[in-house]
């Protein structure tokens, strides 16, 4: 009887053991890491703003007051940069990052990024016109006329293409550092 | 001190008498006697020179060495001498199979067995403490604590299959290492997230959650090096940190699509991939896993 009341009581502590490890199994199946969200090509493009912004050069007369990015359709964009990279002053320029939607005004804004294409691309080439301002697209299959920079996936990583024509008609002296990055096509 | 001393009285009550049946008036049974009543007195070390002096001159005598585990067992509980504890197991596990290799029944096997037994499920409890505070360094510790858990196991149970308990650990210390990851960003706890969850699947490949898990870790890193960019990062830097990102996502993907396999309906996982193919420029794949996670969302 003694012996019966021990193995009872076994079985008791096995069965409670066998639960307290299934459940602490099981709460190993409850902590599923959050997927960060947060893309990562947004960060790369917003890099490549700032560097845009900074390793070239702009006349003379786009070196007063702040210095201007328009960024369209895009508010993703604009809140990595500012998050990320705050407002940093582009040479004694403070920085301006505007959030910029449908038909903007574009005048005086140093770089202007948007990732719109075909006839609504070319309504904004139009409105910038000939100004000194980097016009920045996004996945264009071609090179246009009027874009400075457009970003390509390129060997798997997010790159860009440089048109120097288009930077020298603007009047934006780009930067050695700039030119020897940009990849060709 | 007072439970201790019931806890011999009982097993003298139990033991003795049976011992006595078995074989009366042996040398054995009247050191099996005194060594009890050593460790009665705490008299551990006294107790296991008067019944190892039988191993002594027989190595295979399997009631010696469940008396010396047993006192060993005892002394642990008092001492909480890990090393009382190993030492108790392995004597425990020697009797056991000495006498199943005898192919007779004995008095003193179930005391064997259940005092095995709670020590196994003490090395458990332990390996579970250690996992709840875990620190750098702690992995072999906390292995090698289950490790002895699961010999316990295979001597008592040896069909039991511990895989998915060696897993549920393995899984544990991911996610303990994740914790330290997050406080400290030290890589070597990103190293023992992967590994953990790599050790799970191995031993439990159809685990969908450690898939899940391992594949948002590393597409997380991967994210992660993107994050490390700053004011200071040169045009060159932006190309290296896409690159190693790009890895982590690549080491993502199949994780992922192992883990949709198994349950290939749940929106976390079908977002996951939507995410991972992002990050990898693949736009058409990225379109068809979105439109499935709004799917599997909506039902």
């Amino acid at each position: 009887m003694q012996v019966l009341a021990h193995m009872k009581r076994g079985t008791r502590w096995l069965a409670l053991g066998a639960l307290v490890a299934a459940f602490w199994a099981f709460q190993s199946g409850q902590q599923d890491p959050k997927l960060d969200t947060t893309d990562p090509h947004l960060l790369t493009t917003a890099q490549y703003l700032y560097h845009f912004a900074k390793d070239n050069d702009w006349p003379e007369e786009s070196k007063q007051g702040p210095f201007v990015i328009g960024v369209k359709d895009n508010p993703a964009l604009v809140r990595i940069f500012a998050e990320n990279y705050g407002t940093p002053p582009i040479g004694d320029q403070p920085l301006r990052l505007e959030e910029l939607e449908d038909e903007p005004a574009v005048e005086g804004m140093h770089i202007f990024y948007t990732d719109a294409q075909g006839d609504e691309l070319q309504a904004d080439l139009k409105r910038i016109g000939g100004s000194p301002t980097l016009v920045m697209t996004r996945g264009l299959e071609a090179l246009s006329r009027g874009v400075t920079v457009n970003l390509i996936v390129h060997e798997g990583l997010l790159r860009y293409e440089l048109n120097q024509q288009d930077a020298d008609r603007r009047g934006v002296l780009v930067g050695n550092r700039i030119t020897s990055w940009a990849v060709t096509r | 001190m007072g439970r201790h001393a019931l806890k011999w009285v009982a097993m003298c009550l139990w033991m003795v008498p049976a011992w006595s049946l078995a074989q009366p008036g042996t040398a054995l049974d009247r050191d099996v006697q005194r060594a009890i009543l050593l460790g009665k007195v705490g008299e551990f070390a006294r107790g296991l020179e008067v019944v190892e002096a039988h191993l002594d001159e027989d190595s295979r005598h399997a009631e010696a060495w469940f008396m010396s585990g047993f006192l060993l067992k005892e002394w642990y509980k008092q001492s909480d001498n890990r090393a009382h504890r190993q030492e108790a197991m392995q004597r425990l596990a020697t009797s056991l199979d000495l006498q199943s290799s005898l192919g007779r029944p004995a008095d003193w096997l179930p005391q064997a067995r259940r005092a095995l037994g709670y020590l196994g499920d003490d090395c458990y409890d332990d390996a579970v403490a250690a996992v709840n505070t875990f620190q750098t360094g702690d992995e072999a510790k906390v292995l090698a604590l289950f490790d002895q858990y699961a010999s316990a196991v295979q001597v008592l149970k040896p069909e039991t299959d511990l895989s998915a308990e060696r897993a549920a650990f393995h899984k544990n210390m991911a996610h303990a290492h994740a914790t330290l990851y997050a406080a400290t960003s030290d890589e070597v706890h990103f190293e023992g997230i992967q590994a953990n969850y790599r050790d799970a699947l191995a031993l439990k490949p159809d685990d969908p959650t450690a898939w899940y898990n391992l594949a948002v870790h590393v597409y997380n890193r991967g994210v992660g090096v993107m994050k490390e960019l700053g004011l200071e990062t040169s045009l060159g830097e932006i190309i290296e940190k896409q690159q190693a990102s790009r890895d982590h996502f690549s080491e993502a993907l199949p994780a992922f699509e192992s883990a949709l396999e198994l349950q290939p309906d749940r929106a976390e996982i079908l977002l996951g991939l939507a995410t991972v193919h992002h990050a990898l420029h693949n736009q058409a794949e990225r379109d068809r896993y979105h439109t499935a996670w709004k799917n599997a969302r909506g039902r």
